[in-house]
């Protein structure tokens, strides 16, 4: 608890003190004092003094604390007003965009791999739309993403057909060891290069219904780290699960995906619910990698009173291997991360199998600022029947999220386990 | 909006001199009033029925000089304001003169343009300036497009718009078309008239306009300003942000004239959908609200967030009383004027809003035209409850007596309490003292009517000073001081000034 200090109170009086007498002496005629001031001078009037010399000096002190802070308010206002009310994004926008709004580039900054940019060509041919988006660090060397989408519009009438080649590179990609007890010393790097094509069907019947089927090809392979020697993988990973780190794998798979968002308003829900599932089969070419995907997330909300609404999200990740395969390292089930589980670090327990469980309380702050609180619980499983009360991970945490009734525009959380206390922000996740 | 919300309440907290007379119980009183409390007229502000009464058909009128557009020819559109949800229009009347057009909401037909008349025909009443509103009705088929008419490309929220080009018929069509989706031959509008002179922007809520040789009070202390606050709350005009205020220069007389503008959020409207239960509870970005709710994890709720928002009639909006609490009435943003509100403020609004009887307000609710008699009797019993509410807070915090009148040896006034409906008659009981300038006692006692005879002696020194003070329950106020001394005619006696003491 503060204690008030005598000192600090002395100051104050010896501040208000000479103030309250200003003040009452003036109060008993607050005009006098004013007018005596506003003398006209060649028949103008003069500005009217509403206050004595006195309190406009005792009013100084006040002026220059304020200062720096209303340099700041000053800044911003100015900032936001140049930025949404004179429409500078917009106009930003529009030098980047040709007239007729087909062909366009877009700045990107992303925290994860660095900046970048996104080109863009609506209708270029037979109604279809192309995407590049990339992003660099700080050299080739560095962590690297390239993205090409090809859209088609109207398949299937309310469907779109999207073919899309990814690259990206991680320099130096972290990887825990595998299982639900692996220590936070088992903590190895990988260099991490993956290039991957998908063709996917994505069709939204109605409103609050997607559903979507993928064929993907994949090649990935992992190296040595950008620093130091290559990854003592030994003695973290048993030799038969490291499968895939003897060269490039090259994998296909199919996958179907179902998504639902039943809520009444998207970006700060109080009823409803949103769920995603996901089932696919994937195969290496040499054969020696196969494994199937199954994903289940869902998260119910439950309005208690006056949109303060507490919400329980699901989730459940299995990755089960068949006719002798293996499941990749970098393809496993995990708890850790953005999303789920958040005070860990992402991929932090690893396995073929991965549940949690969140509990979310969201309250109204002000106008589309939310603030809420958490407590969420996960672990991974080689086999389901490895599934019990024990071995869980629990993070706790909260924070505050802007939200537009589209979606949530950013959030900023806390989240803390028996590892680590993490700051986390994210823009427009569903979960 | 960051500065309004943040920095003006930053400010204030760090005025030393401003704190310390709001502790001390001396707030900085209104600058431009005179020796009897009162505001001159002014290019603010002019006296109507607060201090003489106007006929209902006087107020029904309001500033109009005219019946609204000629729609005896075509109106010639000039631009139109395009945001994608509901687009405004500036037309050219065969007359020549120049309107700003608005529509209603889809679905709420007369709620903004109900409220914009409403709103402007008792401010104006009240004395404020403002422009001429009328509720027109367009024929499409007489819009003609002029030869540069203009569209304002904007965005669909409340941003200023991106850009202006050329206006092209089709696109008259599309923006019409988004209001009158069934095709009627006449859509409702509300026909703003476009003010003489030349825009010089909205009023700055704090200081005064440079430039402007006759601004010489601070907006944030002038009376006109501080008890505008009563005026808004009765009218629940929550949206008095800068700008909706504009100054216009006259250059024939010099002089620039104040006006409140834009009453479309009013009553209750919140311009685009009815308003709702938080209107007037607390400002857009609630600072204390918002802490409040952060600190408690959201378990303290609001009044405004558990109160039901009804809308029986969708002309007239949401018209809920229960939260109203006049001396707790939260425009969206801060006004700096507002926050230097003192009670002879107060009173000095609370007087105008209670000279408003319910003819006349019914008068003023006629204007708007509303298809549905039961919306506008609605809306009539909304204002009335409003104003008696108002009137009954204000007038037991200070002394409501007023209209002193000195004739021979008999000072007469007036309880504005009782005069207006809010106390009941012979229930109080006045005391006062007579002093004399040295401050000599020369009589005392008490009346139970509004007069009193002078002691026979009081002139003897050269005037008289005079505390009133009535007695009734439920009421705490301070005496009022009225001042009797030599009046402009040789001989003459009169009241020369009054104080209200807090």
């Amino acid at each position: 608890m503060t204690r008030f200090s005598p000192l600090a109170g002395l100051l104050v009086t010896a501040l208000l003190l000479p103030a309250a007498v200003a003040g009452r002496a003036a109060g008993l005629d607050p005009t006098a004092a004013a007018q005596a001031d506003s003398l006209a001078v060649d028949g103008r009037p003069q500005l009217v003094h509403y206050r004595s010399r006195l309190e406009s000096a005792l009013a100084l002190p006040g002026r220059v604390v304020y200062a720096p802070l209303g340099g700041v308010l000053y800044v911003l206002s100015w900032s936001v007003s140049d930025l949404y009310e004179r429409h500078a994004l917009d106009h930003m926008k529009e030098l980047l965009t040709t007239a007729d709004g087909r062909i366009g580039v877009r700045p990107l900054a992303n925290t994860g791999i660095g900046t970048g940019f996104r080109l863009f060509h609506r209708d270029f041919l037979a109604g279809a739309d192309w995407d590049l988006t990339s992003s660099f660090g700080r050299s080739v060397d560095d962590r690297q993403h390239h993205l090409l989408e090809l859209a088609w519009h109207g398949v299937g009438r309310p469907g779109r057909l999207l073919f899309t080649l990814d690259f990206s590179r991680e320099p130096d990609e972290s990887y825990y060891g595998i299982g639900n007890g692996s220590l936070a010393g088992d903590r190895t790097r990988f260099r991490q290069e993956e290039t991957r094509a998908q063709l996917v069907y994505r069709c939204g019947t109605v409103r609050w219904l997607i559903v979507t089927a993928r064929i993907e090809g994949a090649s990935t392979s992992i190296g040595a780290p950008r620093y130091g020697d290559a990854p003592a993988t030994t003695g973290v990973y048993p030799g038969d699960q490291l499968l895939d780190l003897a060269g490039p794998n090259r994998v296909v798979g199919a996958a179907v995906a179902l998504q639902t968002s039943l809520v009444d308003v998207r970006g700060s829900p109080t009823h409803g619910n949103n769920a995603r599932l996901d089932a696919g089969l994937y195969r290496d070419l040499d054969g020696s990698l196969s494994y199937a995907s199954f994903n289940a997330v869902t998260e119910q909300f439950f309005e208690l009173f006056y949109r303060r609404t507490a919400s329980l999200r699901l989730g459940l990740d299995w990755r089960p291997a068949l006719g002798g395969g293996e499941v990749p390292v970098y393809s496993m089930a995990s708890v850790g991360g953005n999303l789920f589980v958040r005070g860990y670090q992402r991929g932090r327990f690893r396995d073929r199998g991965a549940a949690f469980g969140a509990l979310i309380y969201r309250f109204p702050v002000a106008r589309c600022l939310d603030g809420g609180v958490f407590y969420e619980s996960g672990r991974t499983f080689r086999d389901p029947a490895d599934l019990s009360l024990g071995g869980w991970h629990d993070s706790y945490g909260g924070g505050l999220r802007i939200w537009v009734p589209k979606g949530l525009v950013f959030q900023l959380l806390a989240a803390l386990s028996d590892e680590e206390h993490r700051i986390l922000f994210s823009f427009s996740t569903d979960f | 909006m960051i500065d309004k919300s943040l920095g003006l309440q930053l400010r204030q907290a760090l005025d030393l001199p401003r704190v310390a007379r709001r502790v001390g119980g001396r707030p900085y009183e209104a600058a431009n009033v005179d020796a009897w409390d009162e505001v001159p007229n002014s290019t603010w502000f002019t006296n109507r029925n607060g201090r003489f009464p106007m006929s209902p058909d006087a107020v029904h009128r309001g500033p109009t000089r005219g019946a609204g557009p000629d729609t005896t020819g075509p109106w010639t559109v000039v631009t139109v304001k395009s945001d994608g949800v509901t687009p405004g229009m500036i037309i050219d009347d065969v007359q020549g003169d120049r309107y700003l057009l608005k529509f209603d909401p889809v679905g709420f037909s007369g709620l903004a343009s109900g409220a914009d008349v409403v709103g402007s025909r008792l401010f104006h009443a009240a004395g404020y300036n403002v422009p001429e509103n009328y509720v027109a009705y367009l024929d499409p088929d007489r819009l003609v497009l002029a030869e540069d008419a203009m569209i304002q490309e904007s965005t669909p929220d409340k941003r200023p718009p991106m850009r202006e080009r050329l206006l092209r018929r089709q696109e008259l069509a599309a923006a019409l078309a988004r209001v009158n989706s069934e095709g009627t031959p006449r859509v409702r509008v509300l026909a703003s008239r476009y003010l003489p002179g030349k825009p010089l922007g909205p009023w700055p809520y704090e200081g005064v306009r440079d430039g402007d040789a006759n601004d010489v009070y601070p907006h944030e202390h002038r009376r006109e300003i501080r008890g505008l606050y009563v005026v808004a709350s009765w009218l629940n005009h929550a949206d008095l942000k800068e700008e909706n205020t504009l100054d216009m220069y006259d250059p024939e007389a010099g002089i620039v004239i104040h006006y409140l503008i834009d009453f479309g959020a009013a009553l209750g409207s919140n311009s685009r959908r009815p308003s709702n239960p938080r209107r007037g509870q607390a400002n857009s970005i609630d600072v204390r609200d918002s802490l409040v709710r952060l600190a408690t994890l959201g378990l303290y709720v609001h009044d405004y967030e558990r109160a039901p928002c009804s809308v029986p009639y969708p002309a007239v909006g949401y018209l809920g009383n229960e939260l109203f609490q006049p001396w707790a009435w939260k425009p969206m943003y801060p006004v700096p004027a507002f926050e230097n509100l003192t009670a002879r403020d107060a009173f000095w609004g609370a007087r105008i809003v209670t000279s408003f009887t319910e003819e006349q307000i019914g008068a003023a609710v006629a204007a708007a035209r509303f298809d549905d008699p039961e919306a506008a009797a609605a809306l009539t019993r909304f204002l009335v409850e409003r104003r008696d509410c108002i009137g009954r807070y204000w007038f037991s915090r200070t002394d409501p007596l007023d209209a002193f009148k000195l004739e021979g040896e008999r000072l007469g006034f007036v309880d504005l309490a009782v005069a207006r409906g809010l106390a009941p008659e012979g229930a109080a009981a006045y005391e006062y003292v007579v002093y004399a300038p040295s401050g000599k006692v020369l009589g005392r006692g008490s009346v139970t009517e509004p007069e009193l005879d002078l002691p026979g002696d009081w002139r003897r020194g050269g005037g008289a000073m005079v505390s009133l003070q009535p007695r009734r329950s439920g009421l705490s106020c301070a005496p009022v001081l009225v001042y009797l001394g030599p009046g402009t005619a040789e001989g003459s006696w009169e009241v020369i000034g009054l104080r209200r003491l807090d």
